[in-house]
Formats: structure tokens, sequence, C-alpha cells
């Protein structure tokens, strides 16, 4: 072994996961070592070049609140803005940006570059070194050792990957990149279990190839809002994307050739999502519809290349284009890369604590892909959590730890350490339960205060937040008291809103909750002594309309909190509880769930396994009285 | 690996002395507690699952013969519990009884607390959280149609019912959730499908459930008929008739009866609380006058009044008034001292004035008529109450169906119709409601609830 520099931390893989990670270490205080196989590749969006999206862009708002970099640099690097779910409630609604993925890449790149106290190194880890159950540094694959008390793997489809196009299958961790077997066998030396999952993307169009005029452009917002609070201007230009749709031509040849395809033809064995077809899945699987939408994503301002969102298969080539000629616009289109399906290693989640840190080796985290999830957004979420933690063992701090009434990236790490996953796991607004209370406009209130804490969010930043809290609560207070008499001025504002009259006085709050008036309608009728701005605004709009049921969501949340606070010990002996099946004795030893909450959320468990479980828990908490 | 979840033991039936007293025993020490204990009277016999095996307990060391006993052996997980479980039949007396299980918690079992064993049956998966109240309603059934539905409730009928409403509100908790989050691919969210559903499905559903536990609680607590009429009319008679018995004074001096009186009586399988009320009439006497106070608040709670004349003395002025105070209830006039009377004397439809109330001839002095009176009070109060029942939610069910019900209607009734993520939270909130009747979704708090109620060795 060579050279054997010395880090706080160690963060293996540089993509969404692993810069959060390496960024939030080093502006804790820690020494870092960022490794990547390829640096040209930083942070790459080798998938969708968007960020955001539904449940997504939550996450993106929460990375941003505590300090993260990924709503900072999806801003700088957008070329659209789209709020989705814009006709439901703002509880669902989520941002979602199209992006220059070369520039994010680019971007990325510099600001890991020029924060102090990364270095930035190409090379690939082939090797953990682990002594008593301690992570003591990785050794590469010419021969240097780096050590650290803390080692993060965001390793996201390198680990063993395969790509499949059609039956030609070749190793590879991206299109065009190593694969990284010898650390993957290294991690299974330790005794940890790998499970296989599947991806896919789809192919890359030449855009002068394609005839536009035959395809709708696609809606995007007139009056952009960023992801991040410190994002000032826009620096990109607007670039539409387009839509088009399968036909039963298409689908015709995809049932042709489904023997041809490396899903269906029985070559891939890795678990893909359910949410995220590829198109034989579609065909296979939606046998009812006659079409589905194409996507045509551009790919970056000074890029040729179109990103054919919904034609993502694991076809051969000649099929690939065959049915790219089918769709309307692309009868004439020029594949420029194929659509192709990866598998790769992941480690059972189950196997790590809610610190992301692995239950068998101390010092070990894991981030991103390699936990089972799927989504640039979950692995950046992930990455910051665990660089944070990494940060917080080597300081000796407390660790970061959010729960799920807090924040949707506690809702994935809770649902991945006590559930595991089965197939790519995706961030969905239906997987938090108190999705009224997280939602994207509020993400800073919620975690500003803790991301200045940890020493990830400034001063001014904090500032700006707290005050523009002050401001909705003194304007929501002011609201109350505001009493509105009934008359003609009132009557034409709210009949202008389809609402019926006013019958007697109102405090302006109750009027603001009617379904047809805003904030700005209501404080038209009685305006506060100084405009508040339109993010205060917004909150105060919300929180009037929502009250009844935030108030019920906080209600839950109590009950919540309460199942969480009982405790479960580290020794607990689940053999030794009556009522509980064997299959669930099992389960819960290996999983060790801290408190009777996250008892509740293990797969398979009921009610009745959870009152075994207390009655046990009361009867040894009687013993020790 | 079983040897450290308690063995619990405690006896099955009622405290008193009787014939046969059982003891049963419950966890992974009974089989081997029994086989210590008992020694089959038949040399070579082996204890065999689900058989019953005479023999003697005998007290291991001494070798004192305690009792001569039954024993039956249950092994999990197909028993009662889903643990292995003894049932020792042994001679009913306190002593006995007591003996028996002096040695068996010698030899590591428990006492059980109230509930424990219906509570691991629950636990053990082996029912669920209704069908094991329903196990309480049945040991609790003081009549035989209460039983009836207790039975058929532990048997799942009322789960099954929720069970399908949980299932409706629950298929539109998904199409919402893929409504948000795929907004964009699975298209527009049908919401007058949804309305529909709720409104002509799920609604009904819940209501026809909550009017049954109205019903339920009638059969589970009784039918409540008020004994009413002029002084000396014979109301204290006709409940001694039905109860078979000398339970009220009965005497010539009009204003014997000055308090309520309430009796429980079986009647045709049904039971039926009388209560036996003071006359109404004019009075100056200030206790009468009480009573005739509480005789009011009894006709206000009961569900049948049973308007007592005396045939011997005919319709008079007093009994239409009576009657027009109380025929906003359901009535029946009993017209007694039938005996009193020659055939042709009989009025046999009660006077224009009383309208079409139900007019049955009795005799409390001779019984004639008794049954028939018995099946008219029946048949009344089963139009108004639909007795008939195969579900019979009780109180807890009953609040956990309100609300859900509150849920769907704040979204049915919502002004300008309740956004979708709302609507989400009041579909989550309806289907948690009713997971809790099962003890699908329920804290331990409730099982808690649900346990108390139980006796020792249930």
């Amino acid at each position: 072994m060579g050279a054997n520099e010395k880090f706080d931390c160690i963060v293996v893989g540089a993509g969404h996961a692993g810069c959060e990670a390496a960024l939030a270490a080093a502006r804790m205080g820690c020494r870092v070592l960022l490794t990547v196989i390829n640096l040209d590749t930083l942070a790459a969006m080798p998938c969708s070049p968007s960020i955001g999206g539904t449940g997504k862009g939550q996450l993106v708002k929460e990375i941003d609140a505590l300090g993260g970099a990924m709503g900072k640099i999806a801003d700088r690097t957008a070329i659209s803005f789209r709020t989705l779910n814009t006709r439901k409630g703002p509880a669902v609604q989520s941002t979602r940006t199209q992006n220059d993925k070369h520039s994010y890449s680019r971007a990325m790149s510099r600001l890991v570059a020029l924060t102090p106290n990364i270095t930035l190194r190409q090379t690939q880890v082939k090797r953990l070194v682990v002594e008593d159950s301690r992570i003591v540094g990785v050794e590469d694959a010419i021969g240097c050792g780096y050590a650290a008390p803390s080692v993060v793997l965001a390793t996201g489809t390198f680990l063993s990957g395969i790509i499949h196009i059609g039956h030609n299958s070749f190793r590879a961790g991206r299109a065009g990149e190593f694969a990284s077997y010898d650390l993957a066998e290294s991690l299974k030396n330790l005794g940890f279990e790998m499970g296989r999952m599947k991806t896919g993307t789809p192919a890359r169009l030449l855009r002068k190839s394609i005839d536009f005029s035959r395809c709708e452009q696609v809606e995007q917002d007139e009056a952009p809002s960023p992801f991040s609070l410190l994002t000032q201007k826009l620096d990109l230009p607007f670039l539409p994307s387009f839509m088009t749709h399968t036909n039963s031509r298409t689908h015709g040849i995809i049932r042709e050739n489904l023997a041809r395809s490396a899903l269906y033809g029985g070559i891939v064995k890795g678990v893909s999502a359910r949410y995220c077809p590829s198109l034989e899945d579609k065909v296979v699987r939606f046998s009812e519809r006659e079409r589905h939408s194409v996507i045509l994503e551009p790919e970056g301002i000074e890029s040729e290349e179109i990103y054919a969102s919904g034609l993502g298969n694991s076809l051969p080539f000649e099929v690939q284009v065959e049915l790219v000629h089918s769709v309307a616009g692309l009868e004439e289109a020029v594949i420029m890369r194929p659509a192709y399906a990866i598998e790769y290693d992941f480690l059972d989640p189950c196997q790590l604590l809610p610190t992301l840190e692995t239950k068998a080796v101390r010092g070990l985290f894991c981030a991103g892909q390699i936990n089972g999830t799927s989504g640039y957004e979950e692995a950046a979420a992930q990455g910051l959590w665990a660089g944070i933690n990494a940060a917080c063992q080597v300081q000796g701090r407390a660790p970061f730890v959010l729960d799920r009434s807090q924040a949707y990236s506690a809702v994935m790490v809770d649902d991945l350490v006590t559930r595991g996953t089965r197939e790519p796991y995706r961030m969905f607004t239906s997987r938090a339960e108190y999705r009224l209370l997280l939602r994207e406009d509020n993400a800073d209130l919620r975690l500003a205060a803790i991301g200045h804490e940890l020493g990830l969010v400034d001063r001014e930043t904090l500032k700006d937040v707290t005050d523009r809290a002050a401001q909705a609560n003194a304007e929501m207070a002011r609201l109350e008291k505001a009493i509105i008499k009934p008359g003609p001025v009132v009557d034409a504002l709210l009949a202008q809103r389809g609402e019926g009259p006013l019958a007697q006085p109102q405090p302006l709050s109750q009027i603001l909750k009617r379904s047809g008036v805003d904030y700005k309608t209501a404080s038209a009728l009685s305006p506060p002594p100084e405009p508040l701005s339109p993010k205060a605004a917004r909150q105060v709009e919300i929180t009037i309309k929502y009250e009844g049921y935030i108030a019920r969501q906080k209600k839950e949340v109590e009950r919540f909190a309460a199942m969480e606070k009982k405790r479960l010990p580290k020794d607990f002996d689940y053999q030794k509880v009556a009522g509980l099946s064997l299959e669930l004795r099992e389960k819960l030893s290996r999983i060790r769930p801290a408190s009777l909450g996250q008892a509740s959320r293990v797969e398979g468990m009921t009610p009745s396994a959870i009152a075994a479980l207390a009655v046990k828990l009361r009867q040894k908490d009687s013993l020790k009285s | 690996m079983f040897s450290d979840i308690d063995t619990i033991a405690a006896p099955a039936t009622g405290p008193g002395p009787g014939a046969i007293g059982i003891i049963r025993i419950s966890g992974p020490l009974s089989m081997s507690i029994a086989s210590q204990i008992f020694k089959p009277f038949k040399p070579g016999v082996q204890i065999k699952p689900r058989k019953l095996i005479y023999g003697q307990i005998v007290e291991p060391g001494s070798g004192i013969v305690r009792d001569e006993v039954l024993l039956a052996f249950m092994p999990g997980p197909n028993s009662f519990t889903g643990e292995d479980v003894v049932e020792i039949s042994a001679h009913g007396s306190r002593a006995a009884i007591g003996a028996i299980l002096d040695l068996v918690f010698s030899l590591g079992a428990r006492p059980a607390q109230p509930g424990e064993f219906t509570r691991r049956a629950f636990l053990s998966g082996r029912m669920d959280l209704a069908q094991a109240e329903a196990v309480a309603d049945l040991i609790d059934a003081s009549s035989s149609r209460a039983a009836d539905m207790a039975l058929s409730q532990m048997q799942g009928s009322l789960s099954r019912k929720v069970g399908q409403i949980r299932e409706i509100v629950l298929s539109w908790l998904v199409r919402i959730s893929a409504a948000l989050d795929f907004g964009d691919d699975t298209g527009e969210f049908d919401e007058e499908a949804f309305f529909q559903s709720l409104s002509q499905q799920a609604l009904p559903a819940l209501d026809a459930l909550l009017d049954a536990s109205k019903s339920g609680q009638i059969l589970r607590e009784g039918i409540r008929v008020v004994l009413a009429g002029r002084p000396n009319v014979g109301k204290s008679s006709l409940l001694n008739a039905f109860l078979g018995k000398p339970r009220a004074l009965v005497t010539p001096v009009s204003g014997t009866t000055r308090d309520c009186i309430e009796e429980k009586a079986l009647v045709q399988g049904y039971g039926l609380v009388f209560t036996d009320t003071a006359g109404l009439g004019p009075s100056q006497d200030a206790v009468e006058l009480l009573g005739m106070e509480k005789t009011r608040e009894a006709i206000n709670q009961c569900h049948l009044v049973l308007l007592v004349i005396d045939l011997a003395q005919g319709v008079l002025a007093e009994d239409e008034e009576l009657f027009h105070q109380l025929k906003s209830k359901p009535l029946l006039v009993a017209a007694n001292k039938s005996d009193l009377l020659g055939p042709d004397q009989d009025p046999k439809q009660p006077p224009q004035s009383m309208g079409k109330a139900p007019w049955i001839r009795v005799s409390a002095l001779t019984g004639d008529n008794l049954d028939k009176l018995a099946r008219s009070i029946l048949s009344l109060v089963n139009e108004a109450n639909a007795l008939e029942l195969s579900v019979a939610p009780n109180i807890r069910h009953r609040a956990a169906l309100s609300r859900a019900r509150n849920n769907l209607l704040s979204i049915l009734t919502a002004k300008g119709g309740l956004p979708i993520e709302l609507a989400a939270i009041e579909i989550q909130d309806a289907v948690n409601a009713l997971g809790e009747i099962t003890g699908q979704t329920a804290d331990p708090d409730i099982l808690d609830e649900v346990f108390s109620r139980f006796c020792i060795g249930k």
C-alpha cells in the first residue's frame, strides 16, 4: 500500500448523494476526501435532465433549508420551471425544473472543488478497511490507502453494474464508465446482505432530426419560484420541452420483440420500480392503454441531445430505432445514445441505523442508490443526512435524526431502515402521513434553524426565515381581530370571487377561509400597516385555510410522538414476547427498532403484535421499578 | 425457546359451588404441569390431544389425592388461545378448585388476569377484536337472542360487514394517493364516482350498522316495558305473572305500589325489563307523587308502554286520559281481569277514543292470554327497532362507526367541494376508525379497554 493520507471522512462516489455528503461534512469542519471514478461526470444526470417533481420537490426544499447544495445548483442551471398539482392544494404542490445537465455537473464540480476541507480525487476505491467492527479507511485500485474514522458509500449504480441492451450485456457503472466490482465484493466479505436492482434510461435523440411541429410544447410557469432561499436571480434562458405520444404501431413493435428485450427475455434479474416502468412494462401491464405520453426534454443549452422521456427500454438497438421512428415527430429521429437497462447491487437498508450508519460496521455510512432508492433528490437528501451524521460522529456531537413529522427526508430514511425496500424507492407525498404539515412552502420554517445549529445555514438566511415567520404570525393575529361589517363593497368583492354576501360582521380570518377568497382579496378589505412579502402572504393564506386540518394532523403528531417515546431497549429479547409470530420475532431481532413507534412500522406488524410488545415492555418496566 | 412466556391458569367457571368447576391452563408449561399432577385411572393411558381422560389429581411428592377429574389437552396453535391449553373438570367446590390451582401455580403457572385468555387468543391472531368482544358478550348473554347475536359476531359477521365498508373506503384512499402522486399519468381523479361510491355504498352501509347498534343495545340490555295504568288495575299482578313469582306486593288497596319496581323476565328468548309503576292518578300523598314522577321518567326511557285497564270496571275517563298522555310511545292495552267477565260482557275492541291501539284481553290471575300479550309486545318492539339482527355493534363500535360517518359527511357536504388532499385525510381517518372495530388499526390503549371488560378465567 502506498501513501497513507489521513482524513476525517471519506466519501466514495461523487454523484448527488456523495457531493452533498462531502459538502456537509466539510462545512461542518471535517477534512474530507471525495473519490470519484471519473472526474468529468461528477453530479451527473444519467437519466432525466430534471430536478424535483411530486414529493421530490419537497426533498429539494428540505435539502436547501438544511444548507445543502442541490436547490441552489438546480436554480442556477434551470432552463424551465413548473409547479405540479397546481389545481390541488399547497400541501401536494411540488416544483420541478428542467436543467442543463452539463451546467449542473460543472457548477457542482466547481462548488465542491472550491469548498475548503474537500480533497477531490479521481480514483476507484476497491476495499474497505475494517478493524474490530470499525471502519478505519479504504484502499484504492492503484495501491493507495486512505485512513479515516468515517466513510460514506454513495456508489449509485456502480456496484457490480451490468448494462443490458437487448441480449447484449457488459459491465459498466453507467454507459461509458467503469463499474465497481471489487468494492461490492468487499461489502459481501464484511457480511452485508446485498440485493440486486434494475433501472434504465431512454434513448437520446439528435435535436435537429426531430419534427417539433408535430409535438405540443409543454406548459411552464410564467413566474418561476426557485428552490433555494439563496437564489436571487435565474441565470439561464428558457428552453421548452415538447410532448408527443406512442401509438398502436409502437406497442405492436414492442410486443413482437418482447423476447429480445433484456427485461422480458429473462436476462435481467434485478427488481425494477413499478412506478417508473419501462416501455415494455407499460405495454404489457397497461395493454388497454392506446398510447403513452413521451416528453422530449433538452439536455442542455449547448447540447444537441434530446432526452426522450417515456421511451425507456432494454430492446436491441435496431428495434429501438424502429420504435422511435413509429412515434409522431420522431419519424426521422437519429439516436445518439441507445436506451439501456442497468442492474446493480444494493445493500438491504434494514442493516442501517436511522443515522444511515451500518449496524455492523461503526463509522460506515451509506447513501443513495446503494440503499435501494431511485432519484437524484432521494440520493441528495440521504447524502446530506449521512454526511452530517458522519461529521457528528467524528466530532462527538449528538446524531442527527429527524422524525416523520418533521421532514420528507425523515419519512424516507425511516421507511428504508424500518421496512427495507424490494424495488427502487421513490419519494411520494402519500408516503408521508403528515403531508399537510410537510409542504414545500414551509420547508425552511421547519428546518432552517436545525441547519443553522448544524453550522450549515448562515445567520442572515436564518434571520430572513424567522423574520418572515414573525411577519406571517403578526398578520394572522391581525386578521383574527379585523372585523368586517356587511355592506355593498364587501359583497361586491365577494361576488367577484363567486362567493355569497356577508350575513353578519365577521373577522377577516373567517372570510379568508372561504374557498373563493385568497389573501389578496381578503387583505384588500382591510390592508395591513405594511404589505407582506409574497412568501409571508402565502404562508398566512395556507395556514388559515388549512387551519382545522393542520390542527388535526398536529394532534396525530402528538400521538405519534408518544409512541416514538416508548423506547425499546437495545437488548430487548423478541424471542420472549408471547403472541409474536416466529417471523416477526426474527424480523424485529434483525431490525431492532428504537421505539414502539418504529416497531409499529415494521412490515407485517399488526396492532395485536404491537400490543404484545407493549405488554412485554410494561412488564419489563414494572420489574425495574 | 418458548420457556420464557408465562403460563397462566384460572378457574373458568363461576366462583360459587357447582357440581363441576373447570380450571383452564394456557401457555408452554400447561402440558408439563398437567403430566406432573394428573394420574389416569387406567394404567398406561397417555394424554392425547382433544380427548377427555378420567383420572386423579395427585400432589407430587406427598402423593395425596386432591380430586377425581376429567382432563382435556388442546395443543396450540389450534386451541382457544393459540397456545397449549389444558382444561381440568373437577368438583366445583371452592376448596377443590383452590387446591388444584395451588398445585398448578406451584409448578410455574401464574394466575391469569381478567380477559387474559381471550387477549392471548386475539394476540395470536385466533380472532379479531370484534370477535373477542363477542366472547364476552356470549358469556354475559342473558337471553337466547342476545346469545345468538354474540355468536354470530364471534363467527365474524360484524367483522365482515365492517370489512366490506373499509374496503370501499380504502380503495378510494389508494385512488386519491395515485391522483396526488401521479396526477399527470393517471388522468384526472373521477370525483363523481368518488361521491357516488361514498354516498350510495359506504354511507348507507354505515347507517345500517348504526341502526343495528341501537337494536343491539336493546337485545343486550333487554326490552324496557313499562306497566302503566290507574291504581289497582292489576299492574303488579301482571308483573308477577310474567315473572312466574310474587315479586310485587298485591293488595286490594289502591296505591300499594309506590316506588318503581324493575324486574327482568325471559320471554320467548328475549330479555324483557318490566317496570311496575305507581298508578298514575290524582293524589295528595307526597310519597305517591314522588312515585308518579319516577313513573314518568321510566315511561320516557322505555321501548313500550303496557297500559293496563280493569275489564271489570270497563274503560273509564281516566284510562282514556292516560292513553292520550302515553300514545306517543309504542303502546299496548292489556285488558286485565278477564276472569271476572263472562264472554258476553267482553268488549273485544277498545273504545273509539283509543284509536287502533292493540288490545289484548288477559288475566293476570289465571294466566289466560299471557302468551299472546308477550308475542304482541315483541312484535310491536320489533316493528320499531328491527330486532332480527345478524350484527349488533356495541357502544365502542358505534363510536368508531360514527366517526367514520362524520369523515364521509365532511367530504360529501363540504361547501365548494373538499380539496382532494383534505379528502385524503378524512378518508384515512375513516379507514382507521373502521379498522379499530376489528383491531386492524388499534393502539394498545384501545385493546386494554376492550379486555378490561372480561372477568378472570375468560
